[in-house]
């Protein structure tokens, strides 16, 4: 037997991990006073309100891919899936004249065939899911060009567009509070789930997992279709709030979504990650972005900016990362 | 300290200590590497022999002490500032370019070079072919190394160092992966090297081995210095002594097998074969039972340990449990089944380093810890340090994640992991890898325990004195196939051997 004591603790890294976890919030809240600050038109009801209601119909391209990450898997298709699903529900509305209600759930079951295919490809060839969801977001970014092609431009029937515009109490968009309730819920099953703890523990070590009898292609499987499903969900909302679809719809969007969630703490490595700090990840973009139009920016930075701190929080992940890798 | 007083050192290591998060792994140690010796550096795993070449190469830092290099003092902060000053490593992993030819491999950064430029092909496959008839070996200098065996890649990273012009190279662990025949090969080299003046370290727990080949031995223990031999007339137990503190005696008592025990047929496994791989694979595990599965690397232990728990498939024959035969199986389905695997490389699989010890154990019994699918923190808690009680597991507490702990700790974690889900069988790969003496016997204690509480075990090992204390029966692998069955008093290291060697048909290499 050794002769370490049993009692030492080492509160100074446990707190380092705490601040990490919350910083997000920190990061926020500092974009937030500086542009409430520095900006008159910033902090009024109007523009919060409008930063949150995108917020709310965005948020549900980053669901899924967050527990993705969890799982140390990625996709890269959530853009494209995001544009097809727009636009085929408004080939259907307006080409086939299926109502609304029979539209949508048609066009969330192709998104969850392709999130699917994502998933069964990626396990049973075990392929890598970067390489796979570039394929399928190459390929469904081509059929989604080829879709626009019906629409030429016109704008969609009203019980297209009242989808995303629902309101309850005459002032409040459903999807807002969608969006709150989903955090939660997700929150809570993260935490305390047993099916949603597997993913941390796939993400952690998958060898290990399978070994303690968690059936990760099953779950993986579930999870790609998650996603496929949600960036569907995202871009109806956001075909319905715009009225029209045009053909670079989402272009980008998987790039935004994964520097949101690493933000949130997400990590390319896998293992960790939580749903309401990938939202505040999200919030913090279009914070940053809506400063951007305060500020008269040219909106080609955006995607400068994007990429920068897409880099930036990458190498910040490598490096807390840094352990795990080399072992 | 025995002869400080030779001035006539390449490497002088001076009060070096290390410590991780709450694990001291080197306590202040001081010896010299003497020029142009075979210095060996023993001790049981865990007594901080990699942790202190880990230091010498620059992978990490030590916290206090100083390395003296050619009587300088140096700061290994990289492994390329150690590469430049002439000390190289080879590695238990090795470090070889699979997809490259042997001379490239030897010759890895462009020594030969033509007028304009590019690769001296011609120049580089001469010089490769010079150095390995140098050594006797007769390999083709532009063969693929990915088809060469263990050995012959150990030895082409060897070459490499020579190459390079080292003056120190370090060897960790060589013959681990090697037959009889390759170790003497390998001994033969490191005898030559030694001739033309290059001094190598040489870290194993072999002692035998040890005693063969090195000028002065070094014992580390727990992580301090216990001292440095001449290597002149000395015995085995004398080494062991050193290395472990007490008799080896008390560790190895060979199992007298208690037959009222022993019930019926469990886990039988009928003409097992998957194509390339291991055959005809017959064996039975009895209720109660612990058998015993050895084979000397490239057995086919390995295999055929992964296709018992489904992390492989067979395509022939079948495995019945309880009288129910499978033609495939899973790790869900045997967990189902109340078997639970312990896999040997704890790192790569088995344990999850970067989670608490709480969410370590809950792995595999999340469902009993939960209600309506929602997991209870707190029963997992409780029955987390009822098991670090149990097992004696050296950690702050149940929030602790593993990384910080010790490999014996790891090793104790891991078995909570997997007895935590009341299996009635535990397949055991390795038990006792990476952990101290201490952990040791205590891993051993659980193990024989088991059977009294209605488990059965099947252990792989690669140390027979392992086998020998913990086994009612053993079955021997050699060649992807069973060589033999020993049962109670026939169980012998010698019969083992035999059976695992078979002089006669031994055509590696």
């Amino acid at each position: 037997m050794k002769s370490e004591t049993t009692n030492v603790t080492n509160p100074g890294k446990n707190r380092r991990i705490d601040l990490s976890r919350y910083s997000i919030f920190i990061i926020v809240f500092v974009v937030l006073l500086f542009l409430s600050l520095s900006r008159l038109n910033f902090f009024t009801y109007q523009n919060i309100y409008s930063i949150f209601y995108g917020l709310s119909i965005e948020f549900y391209a980053v669901l899924g891919l967050t527990l993705l990450l969890i799982m140390g898997e990625v996709d890269l298709s959530v853009s494209s899936v995001f544009a097809f699903a727009g636009i085929f529900t408004g080939v259907m509305v307006l080409k086939a004249e299926l109502p609304i209600w029979i539209a949508i759930p048609i066009s969330l079951v192709l998104c969850g065939i392709i999130g699917f295919i994502n998933g069964f490809f990626i396990v049973k060839f075990k392929i890598n899911s970067l390489m796979m969801t570039i394929g399928t977001m190459i390929l469904f970014r081509g059929i989604a060009d080829g879709l626009i092609r019906l629409l030429e431009g016109v704008t969609y029937p009203s019980q297209y567009r009242m989808i995303s515009k629902i309101k309850i109490a005459g002032e409040f968009n459903i999807t807002i509070i969608f969006l709150i309730a989903i955090i939660i819920i997700l929150e809570i099953l993260l935490i305390y789930n047993i099916s949603f703890r597997k993913l941390y523990y796939i993400g952690q070590n998958i060898m290990s997992a399978r070994l303690y009898g968690i059936n990760t292609d099953k779950i993986k499987i579930i999870i790609f279709i998650l996603s496929a499903i949600g960036a569907g969900i995202a871009g109806i909302l956001t075909a319905s709030r715009s009225g029209h679809s045009v053909s670079n719809t989402g272009v980008g969007l998987e790039f935004k979504m994964i520097t949101a969630a690493i933000l949130g703490g997400a990590s390319l490595y896998g293992g960790k990650g939580s749903i309401l700090r990938s939202a505040a990840g999200l919030l913090f973009l279009a914070t940053l972005f809506n400063g951007f139009v305060m500020y008269n920016v040219d909106p080609v930075f955006t995607g400068v900016v994007t990429g920068a701190v897409l880099i930036a929080v990458i190498i910040i992940d490598t490096r807390i990362s840094r352990e795990k890798i080399e072992y | 300290m025995s002869d400080n007083n030779n001035n006539n050192y390449l490497l002088k290591i001076v009060n070096i200590s290390k410590s991780f998060g709450v694990v001291q792994a080197l306590k202040e140690v001081s010896f010299g590497v003497g020029k142009g010796e075979i210095h060996a550096i023993l001790g049981e795993n865990g007594a901080g022999k990699s942790t202190l070449v880990k230091i010498i190469k620059g992978e990490i830092m030590q916290d206090s002490g100083s390395l003296i290099f050619e009587d300088r003092e140096i700061r290994i902060s990289d492994p390329l500032y150690a590469i430049s000053i002439g000390i190289s490593m080879v590695h238990q992993e090795l470090t070889i370019f699979n997809n490259l030819t042997v001379a490239e491999n030897i010759y890895p950064n462009n020594v030969f070079i033509t007028k304009i430029g590019l690769i001296n092909k011609k120049e580089m496959i001469k010089k490769a072919k010079e150095n390995l008839a140098l050594f006797g070996l007769d390999i083709n200098p532009v063969e693929k190394v990915a088809y060469l065996t263990l050995a012959e890649k150990q030895i082409i990273e060897i070459l490499r160092s020579i190459a390079l012009k080292r003056k120190l190279i370090i060897l960790d662990e060589p013959t681990s992966g090697l037959n009889d025949v390759e170790v003497k090969s390998l001994m033969k080299i490191l005898k030559r090297l030694k001739n033309e003046g290059i001094t190598i370290l040489y870290i194993s727990h072999r002692i035998p081995e040890v005693i063969e080949i090195s000028d002065r031995i070094t014992v580390l223990k727990d992580g301090r210095y216990v001292g440095t031999l001449k290597n002149e007339n000395i015995k085995e137990s004398t080494i062991i002594n050193l290395m472990v503190g007490h008799e080896m005696d008390l560790l190895y008592t060979k199992k007298t097998t208690d037959e009222a025990l022993i019930k019926e047929e469990y886990i039988v496994l009928k003409d097992i074969s998957k194509k390339n791989s291991i055959h005809d694979i017959n064996l039975t595990l009895h209720k109660n039972e612990i058998l015993g599965i050895f084979g000397l690397e490239g057995s086919g232990t390995d295999k055929l340990s992964r296709i018992m728990f489904g992390l492989d498939y067979f395509d022939k024959g079948s495995i019945g449990i309880n009288k129910k035969d499978y033609r495939s199986i899973y790790p869900e389905k045997l967990i189902e089944n109340k078997i639970v695997y312990m896999n040997k490389n704890r790192k790569e699989a088995g344990i999850f380093l970067d989670m608490t010890a709480s969410d370590n154990m809950a792995v595999p019994v999340l469902r009993k810890f939960s209600k309506m699918n929602f997991l209870s923190y707190d029963r997992v808690q409780k029955y987390t340090e009822s098991f670090i009680k149990k097992f004696g597991i050296i950690i702050p507490g149940s929030r602790t994640k593993p990384r910080n702990l010790s490999g014996g700790n790891q090793q104790k974690l891991m078995f909570s992991i997997c007895l935590g889900t009341e299996p009635e069988c535990v397949i055991v790969n390795e038990p006792t890898r990476g952990v101290d003496v201490g952990a040791k016997a205590e891993i051993h204690k659980f193990i024989l325990e088991l059977p009294k509480r209605n488990t059965s075990v099947i252990v792989f090992s690669p140390e027979i004195p392992e086998l020998l204390s913990l086994c009612d029966r053993v079955m021997v692998m050699k060649n992807n196939t069973i060589s033999g069955e020993l049962k109670g008093e026939s169980i012998t290291e010698e019969s083992v051997m035999s059976l695992a060697a078979g002089s006669q048909n031994n055509n590696n290499i």
